[in-house]
């Protein structure tokens, strides 16, 4: 039988964004007019016709969206329910959407969808929601009513290439301190900047230097000790992250995409890895390259689930005390229904760890952690919100009784802390790389032993 | 200054043991090659938190706490990013700049010097050849170093709050050519480029969320985009840049559109004499380059990553990646060297060389006129070319040994 976490109430669609407030104020009704039809006409065609014209209400969707699960159901929080308040009421009114609607529409595609794809698995005719929904934040993007500090997150990544107003002489600072702390590990340790011809561009995303460098130092010890010829960009492109690929600024999300690719062939790298983020594979992998015109990624890329997959598996690093707590592991939706890196996720669980226990449902039909798409970028105001849509996602992870959960992505991981601190739950979350860190034998692989 | 011909073109083969350092010191950083061959050098360790820059095996007098981004300059003078006591400073072939940062970083080198980003105080701005600019910003990035010693970058003239979507929309970048500003505030700004004689600046703008042109000094084009790439100065002192209108990118010159043809995406633009270039992509995921919008033959599924004119403009030549390997096309024609890593190549005065690096399986080889030399090494510095067109500079590590070698072209072709 379902359990039931303890708080609860509803969705509030009162909440004000600054962002969007001031926005909306700005807005004609002609321009409102003007730009929905716009982006209808010029930038959809058979996909989006085929999506409309097919879907048939039939609500198979519904039990396969979270919001709707934590919502009591409600048909509102449905993706076909969703599509039917924001695109279709704008095809509908053939643009004519007033201001409150325009409001409603922010709301339900910026921070009632994670686009996290969930809903396509269990749709008879495979429709892409989380298409639709992006389109509608395409259309949010033009008309400039973006939730504030999400288009705060953009603008920085505008300005600067990354997500967090890093600025350029604090990555390089932030990299070369944890190479000084780290050298209390190994006292040869290094991150080697701009290193020509690396076999490796190790990418991260801008928190990392921000708030959580003490990430960096651990993929430092785990790059060294692995013997691995690697390097890091001393300039931009080195944030794998794109903010922009979710509200709908394609352009600057190319951009982003550009950067990164650009800065791996001025480096002469063979391989792109990439630390343990979801959104920023998707983009990479998935989005951003493709608006540039990429149709796979120009640079190989890989993940670094697949990353440390390799290491163990060939020898570079051997796990000395596999981590004793029972564990459980939350399943990434841009790696896992975006990419299938679930069963590699469990390998490296069962190399890690001495105990494990599945979150239910799992792996491509697991339910996303809730801050995905962009919707923990949408800032404090629509935190409690965020925790009230992500009951489902408190009580699959309170059905596993474990102590410590594994979430191989920051999205992910900033996400499910949120949530278990709403909901009360006692569990730590962890990243592959904590407990590879912390396992490992600290001594350099020699090739051939 | 590279002046070639003063270089030693005679002598077969020079060499110098590296791997002797590796136990003269803690640790030895990325060895660093005078153009001239004549030069190696490395940042080493030479205690706990202190380290050399070691040239031919002789360390320089100073230590410092921190050095980084050691590089030649065209005329084979060693410079260095260092620290001592948290100020930082540029140090070359030995001798600190007067001039101290609270940090240094983004090091540009060319024939008229050595230039980066600095910041002082929480505020940014470059320096030039020991001298920073006279007024600092709240931020700085796309920093440029032209031919003639002129800096520029992108600077954030006024502070901004957090989460003040509405000041970042009304414009808080300008472009500052040595330390002054000279482009009106935009929402962004990105890829600046000088004119040839320095006296202008062109670079990409967004005016606000949604409208990109093309800035030039403080005037902007009147048309908009949806985007726009880097712009380029001709000869003739025009602006020509990539822009996209309706889904598709076009040619632009002062703000006319330039090329019939609309392409998927137009990248790295090249203009030499009355010749323009682009890669191009002109179906979805394939890849190729338009000459004066008359497209080549050759297409590639992933990526071309540079694109060049030689100094004559006779010979255009394109870097790309085909399905998992490296190559290079020269005047439409393909190398098909299958590399694993490859370097821009040189192209000798006469055009009728073009030798570069590659590597393949773990191995390093000289690549001539698309020829692989047989012979694999552990490491091969950018090769040289003598004026003659006659030899060539090899620059190799060989089993920790430091070889410079003069091979004459008639040998290897």
């Amino acid at each position: 039988m379902q359990e039931t976490s303890t708080k609860d109430s509803e969705t509030d669609t009162k909440v004000i964004d600054e962002g969007v407030e001031k926005g909306l104020k700005g807005l004609t009704p002609e321009k409102i007019e003007l730009v929905i039809n716009q982006v209808l006409k010029n930038e959809t065609g058979a996909r989006l016709k085929l999506y409309i014209d097919t879907c048939m209400r039939c609500s198979l969707c519904a039990d396969a969206c979270s919001f709707f699960l934590s919502n009591d159901r409600a048909p509102e929080f449905s993706p076909a329910g969703k599509v039917k308040q924001t695109l279709h009421e704008m095809i509908r009114l053939k643009g004519k959407v007033s201001k409150d609607t325009l409001r409603n529409i922010v709301r339900i595609a910026h921070t009632e969808c994670n686009v996290c794809k969930r809903c396509s698995m269990y749709c008879p005719f495979g429709i892409d929601i989380a298409y639709m929904i992006l389109l509608v934040r395409r259309i949010c993007h033009k008309l400039e009513i973006t939730p504030l500090y999400i288009q705060d997150t953009v603008n920085s990544h505008a300005a600067t290439m990354n997500q967090m107003w890093v600025k350029e002489d604090e990555w390089i600072d932030t990299l070369q301190w944890q190479e000084e702390d780290a050298r209390e590990e190994f006292e040869n340790l290094r991150i080697p900047l701009d290193k020509d011809g690396a076999d490796i561009m190790y990418s991260v995303i801008a928190p990392e230097p921000k708030f959580q460098a003490g990430l960096i130092y651990q993929s430092a010890v785990i790059h060294h000790a692995a013997d691995i010829n690697w390097t890091m960009p001393s300039f931009p492109g080195w944030d794998n992250s794109n903010m922009a690929m979710f509200t709908g600024d394609y352009e600057i999300s190319g951009r982003i995409a550009k950067a990164h690719y650009e800065a791996a062939t001025k480096l002469h790298v063979k391989k792109i890895v990439m630390g343990e983020c979801g959104h920023a594979f998707r983009s990479v992998f998935d989005v951003g390259n493709r608006w540039m015109g990429w149709a796979m990624p120009p640079v190989d890329v890989i993940h670094a689930i697949e990353f440390y997959h390799y290491l163990l598996t060939s020898g570079r690093i051997k796990i000395k005390d596999k981590f004793k707590e029972t564990v459980t592991l939350h399943d990434p939706c841009n790696i896992s229904r975006g990419r299938g890196l679930h069963d590699k996720a469990r390998e490296l669980v069962d190399m890690l760890c001495e105990s494990f226990i599945e979150m239910t449902p799992n792996k491509e039909h697991n339910y996303c952690c809730g801050a995905g798409g962009g919707a923990i970028n949408c800032g404090p105001p629509w935190k409690i919100n965020r925790m009230v849509n992500n009951r489902e996602k408190a009580d699959q992870i309170k059905r596993t009784g474990a102590k410590v959960l594994i979430a191989p992505c920051h999205n992910c991981h900033s996400g499910l802390e949120d949530i278990l601190h709403y909901y009360d739950q006692d569990m730590e979350v962890k990243f592959f790389g904590d407990l590879i860190f912390n396992a490992m034998d600290k001594t350099i692989y020699k090739g051939g032993e | 200054m590279r002046d070639i011909e003063k270089w030693d073109w005679e002598t077969s083969e020079k060499e110098i043991l590296v791997n002797k350092w590796i136990n003269d010191y803690n640790w030895i950083e990325e060895i660093k090659v005078s153009q001239d061959g004549e030069n190696i050098a490395s940042i080493v360790s030479t205690g706990e938190a202190e380290f050399g820059i070691c040239v031919n095996g002789e360390l320089w007098d100073e230590s410092f706490e921190k050095a980084w981004s050691l590089q030649f300059t065209p005329s084979q003078k060693l410079v260095s990013l260092v620290s001592n006591d948290e100020e930082w400073a540029v140090c070359i072939d030995g001798n600190s700049w007067e001039s101290k940062f609270d940090y240094i970083w983004d090091l540009k080198v060319n024939s008229k010097g050595v230039g980066a980003s600095v910041q002082v105080d929480g505020k940014y701005g470059m320096v030039v050849n020991g001298i920073a600019w006279g007024d600092l910003f709240e931020n700085i990035s796309g920093t440029v170093l032209n031919e003639n010693g002129d800096s520029a970058a992108v600077v954030q003239v006024d502070p901004i709050s957090q989460a003040d979507i509405e000041r970042y929309n009304n414009g808080i970048y300008s472009v500052s050519v040595n330390g002054i500003l000279a482009s009106e505030k935009h929402t962004n700004i990105w890829d600046i480029s000088f004119n040839s004689t320095g006296s202008e600046v062109a670079y990409s703008i967004r005016k606000n969320r949604t409208d990109y042109s093309i800035g030039r000094n403080k005037s902007i084009w009147d048309n908009t985009f949806q985007c726009s790439w880097k712009p380029v100065f001709t000869n003739n002192n025009e602006v020509i840049a990539p822009v996209r209108k309706g889904g598709k990118w076009y040619l632009y010159k002062d703000d006319k559109q330039l090329w019939k043809n609309n392409y998927l995406q137009l990248l790295n633009l090249a203009v030499s004499g009355d010749n323009i270039s682009v890669a191009i992509s002109d179906s979805y995921g394939k890849w190729s380059v338009s000459e004066n919008d008359i497209k080549w033959d050759f297409r590639c599924d992933k990526i071309i990553s540079d694109l060049f004119y030689s100094d004559s403009g006779k010979t255009l030549i394109a870097l790309f990646k085909n399905n998992k390997y490296w190559d290079i096309a020269v005047n439409n024609k393909i190398w098909g060297l299958k590399a694993d890593k490859l370097w821009k190549p040189h192209i000798s005065d006469n055009e009728e060389i073009i030798t570069t690096r590659m590597e393949k399986d773990g191995k390093y080889y000289l690549v001539v006129n698309g020829n692989v030399h047989n012979e694999g090494f552990e490491m091969i510095f950018e090769p040289e070319i003598s004026s003659d067109s006659s030899k060539i500079l090899l620059k190799v590590l060989d089993m920790g040994v430091y070889k410079r070698k003069i091979l004459p072209l008639d040998q290897l072709l």
